[in-house]
């Protein structure tokens, strides 16, 4: 058992780092309720099909992740934190992250049932996008400061997502392409980003709108407190 | 000499073109036999009763192999067809039948002529060659609307055979078994037997009583050759009891309802009938055909009895088709045209009720409790000040239990999403013999391949032919327009098979099933307002009773048997169907002509959750009984 100076000391769980968790169950708790479809009958079926047709939780839920890893990167820096007790204690801090939004996790075994295994592969995918992220951030604020540390981390976000967006068929391990294939949602017809993707605006917008939103908002307090 | 032979070589010459010779010979005789081997044996396939068929509609299909050589052992009926184009979408419809012999009879529906039909015997190894392959030409075959069938000989009626009014003459030993065989028959005519090899066997008599039953029309006029194809099935559709042969003339007692028509066959001497009424009004339950004759003086005149049975028509007219001239059969048709044939398949139209199908998902308060109670929690736990260090966390981790707890049984069965949804309305027409056409409208929720069950498979699966695996047909109704998109189903007639439907998400597909039940519901109205029931089955939610148009509510039916007493009489014209049963209640009303006679129909309705293959469905079911009362004397 954790001892309460080992929770803030080992773990950093103090309020600057669960400020960060309130924002990302927030935008969790707001994509589990978007992502209900509003259709109550087969007639009313073709209603805000855009919000049907995307497994938009997983979409906002691993944006949300990765740009908490980033933060909580950023925070690492701040704290000192390094070597394998830091990416341990980073990864601590992940599963805590995951285990926070539990409850619209299962929500979504509601909506697309008989995905368990699925869910648990995306939740891995998941840690693994913070472990990464994350750790770059945290390893690049220490060496070239926060300012680089920034750029690239949403840098790499920014690509590892924008490519989903024009090359979604071609690159199929993009976040959006995985949750769309392992959550069995049929592949959406509208307006995509490039030729060769599939992907509705629509999605695009709510996926990644979201979370975007927030992680100016976290941008914005990190620049207060530093 | 031998020395300066070996040396020239032509003692090995010899020997060696005498061992060439030998295996080349050889040879040969192993490419004669292995050649036809490798070869596909060739498949005959046959379609349609009369060789044609109508787009759409079940026909018969025969298929079969050489006997010898043939290995069957685990092989497979593979009949292919597809339909459409890129342009109005495609589909690919298969059936897929074991193959326990070397010939296989069926009946499935052929829904275009376009591509030709493509027929193979597989083996075990389902990814080799074809043991046999055939294709048919389906062009020719094709026949715009259902048609007429003659059996026996009726050349008045032969010689009817046009492009609008197509009429086939055909052997009784070409007859289905299996009465969704004759879906793309309107009208038998069954006219004078030539030999005892006329008789028709059992089982094909009880497929046209079936057919009858499901709105086909009968006409038979074998005059003085009736005994040649008398049988029970026959007596039990005629409208006429106890027939007999009077002066060549077929003669008897007229069934309750029945009408007695004459067709003067001097011009001008005008058209008479008159109507057998229901067994309360006269109090008698018969009356003789020759008592109702002599009771006008029409001269000589062709005189017909006509009566509904289920939702078709059986006449049986006096006197042999062959005496009978092409005015007789002019006046004939007009009587049929009060009678139009329609396929059962287009029974239920007006369902669409699945449209009305709540779509599950777990619900929006309850989601946003969930989403405020984590939030509020987490809030007044990390910034409450009222715990710190590892108590903060045991309280989350307190707090995400019950939130997790709360949504897994927010997300039971009845608030899951499923895959499909299904509209199944069953409709079962009872009495002697029973039918069911069954129509599952399906909604796919998600992309996925729904193995729907065949509804026969759960009043008893049975074997027919002494082969092949069917208790009835499936029909999947494809649109003229599919919307560019595909509609790809396989019918696996095994005992754990269905038709395979491939649908993607907001895909909208209708099937029908049509079979036969082996334990109808049976109803004697006896005439003193009283009817008696015969439930074989499970309890049934809702009866009605019609008596000449008028409505009686029974309540509920129980199960086995009942008699139940008319009362509260609702005049006809005033809402006597639920809601639920609204457009089926209609349809009905157009179908049997609840107008005349003495109707029963019950019904229930549930929902259950099944799984189809690998996708789940809900499954909401309206079951409907409908039989036309015996009359009791």
């Amino acid at each position: 058992m954790l001892r309460n100076w080992q929770v803030e000391t080992t773990l950093f769980l103090d309020r600057r780092a669960f400020a960060g968790y309130l924002g990302f169950v927030i935008v969790c708790a707001l994509a589990a309720v978007i992502s209900l479809p509003p259709a109550r009958s087969v007639a009313t079926f073709g209603r805000f099909l855009f919000l049907q047709d995307e497994p938009l939780y997983f979409h906002v839920f691993l944006l949300a992740m990765a740009l908490l890893a980033v933060r909580d990167g950023l925070l690492g820096s701040d704290r000192g934190q390094s070597g394998w007790r830091g990416d341990g204690a980073q990864l601590a801090r992940g599963i805590l992250a995951m285990i926070l939004v539990l409850p619209f996790a299962i929500l979504q075994l509601g909506l697309h049932p008989g995905t368990l295994g699925q869910t648990l592969l995306y939740l891995l995918l998941a840690l693994a996008i913070w472990w990464a992220v994350g750790g770059m951030a945290r390893w690049l604020a220490g060496a070239f400061g926060r300012g680089w540390a920034r750029l690239a981390s949403y840098g790499w976000i920014a690509g590892y997502w924008g490519v989903a967006l024009v090359a979604d068929r071609k690159f199929p391990i993009s976040p959006i392409r995985v949750a769309r294939t392992w959550f069995g949602v049929a592949g959406a017809s509208g307006a995509g980003l490039g030729p060769e993707t599939a992907i509705p605006w629509s999605t695009v917008l709510i996926a990644l709108g979201l979370p975007i939103l927030w992680g100016v908002v976290i941008l914005a307090s990190l620049h207060r407190s530093s | 000499m031998e020395r300066s032979r070996r040396r020239r070589g032509t003692l090995y010459d010899r020997g060696r073109a005498r061992r060439l010779a030998w295996v080349s010979a050889v040879s040969i005789l192993f490419l004669m036999i292995a050649t036809p081997c490798g070869q596909a044996t060739p498949l005959s396939v046959r379609v349609g009763l009369g060789g044609v068929f109508v787009p759409g509609l079940p026909t018969t299909l025969h298929l079969s192999v050489e006997p010898y050589g043939t290995q069957v052992d685990g092989a497979l009926w593979v009949v292919e067809q597809q339909v459409g184009d890129p342009w109005r979408g495609e589909a690919v419809m298969q059936y897929r039948f074991p193959a326990e012999d070397t010939d296989l009879d069926a009946v499935i529906p052929i829904y275009d002529f376009t591509y030709p039909l493509t027929a193979r015997l597989v083996g075990e190894d389902r990814n080799a060659a074809p043991l046999a392959e055939a294709t048919l030409n389906l062009r020719p075959l094709r026949k715009a609307k259902p048609y007429s069938l003659v059996i026996g000989s009726w050349p008045a009626v032969s010689d009817l055979d046009s492009e609008a009014e197509p009429v086939l003459d055909v052997a009784v030993s070409d007859l289905s078994d299996r009465w969704w065989g004759y879906a793309g028959i309107d009208t038998i005519w069954m006219g004078t037997a030539s030999s005892a090899s006329s008789a028709i066997p059992t089982l094909i008599w009880e497929a046209i009583e079936r057919w009858v039953v499901a709105g086909g029309r009968l006409i038979v006029a074998t005059g003085t050759s009736f005994y040649l194809i008398d049988s029970p099935e026959l007596r039990e559709l005629l409208p006429i009891r106890s027939p007999t042969l009077v002066e060549d003339r077929l003669r008897g007692d007229l069934k309750p309802g029945s009408e007695l028509h004459r067709i003067p066959l001097q011009e001008g001497s005008g058209y008479e009938s008159e109507t057998q009424p229901l067994v309360e009004e006269t109090g008698a339950s018969e009356t003789s055909w020759e008592i109702a004759t002599s009771r006008g003086a029409f001269g000589d005149a062709v005189e017909l009895v006509v009566q509904r049975y289920g939702a078709g028509l059986v006449a049986v007219v006096d006197r042999r088709a062959d005496e009978l001239s092409d005015q007789t059969i002019t006046d004939l048709q007009v009587i049929l045209d009060d009678h139009p044939y329609e396929p059962p398949l287009g029974w239920l139209s007006g369902a669409g009720e699945i449209r009305s199908m709540t779509l599950q998902r777990p619900g929006y308060p309850t989601t946003v409790l969930i989403g405020l109670l984590t939030l509020g929690g987490f809030v007044w736990i990390v910034f409450g000040g009222f715990f710190a260090g590892t108590r903060r966390l045991l309280a989350i981790g307190v707090l995400v239990v019950i939130a997790s707890v709360w949504s897994g049984f927010h997300v039971n069965v009845r608030n899951r999403s499923m895959s499909l949804y299904a509209e199944k309305t069953i409709l079962y027409i009872d009495g002697a013999v029973g039918i069911a056409v069954d129509r599952v409208e399906l909604f796919a929720m998600a992309t996925c391949d729904g193995m729907i069950p065949p509804p026969w498979a759960g009043r008893g699966s049975q074997r027919r032919g002494g082969s092949t695996y069917e208790g009835g047909v499936a029909v999947a109704q494809l649109p003229l327009e599919l919307g560019g998109q595909r509609w790809d189903a396989t019918w696996v007639a095994e005992p754990e098979g269905g038709l395979l439907v491939q649908s993607d998400r907001g895909d909208r597909r209708d099937v029908v099933f049509l079979s036969d039940t082996e334990a109808p519901l049976q109803a004697v109205y006896t005439g003193d307002e009283r009817v008696t029931v015969s439930n074989p089955g499970s309890a049934l939610a809702w009866a009605i009773a019609v008596v000449d148009g008028e409505f009686y509510d029974l309540g509920g039916l129980p199960r086995g048997e009942s008699s139940i007493q008319l009362e509260g009489a609702v005049p006809p014209g005033e809402a006597v169907w639920g809601t639920s049963f609204d457009t089926i209640g209609t349809e009905l009303e157009s179908r049997f002509q609840l107008s005349e006679g003495a109707w029963l129909i019950a019904g229930t309705s549930g929902s259950t959750y099944e799984r189809w293959g690998e996708a789940t469905a809900k499954v909401r079911t309206t079951e409907v009984h409908i039989v036309a009362a015996e009359l009791a004397g």
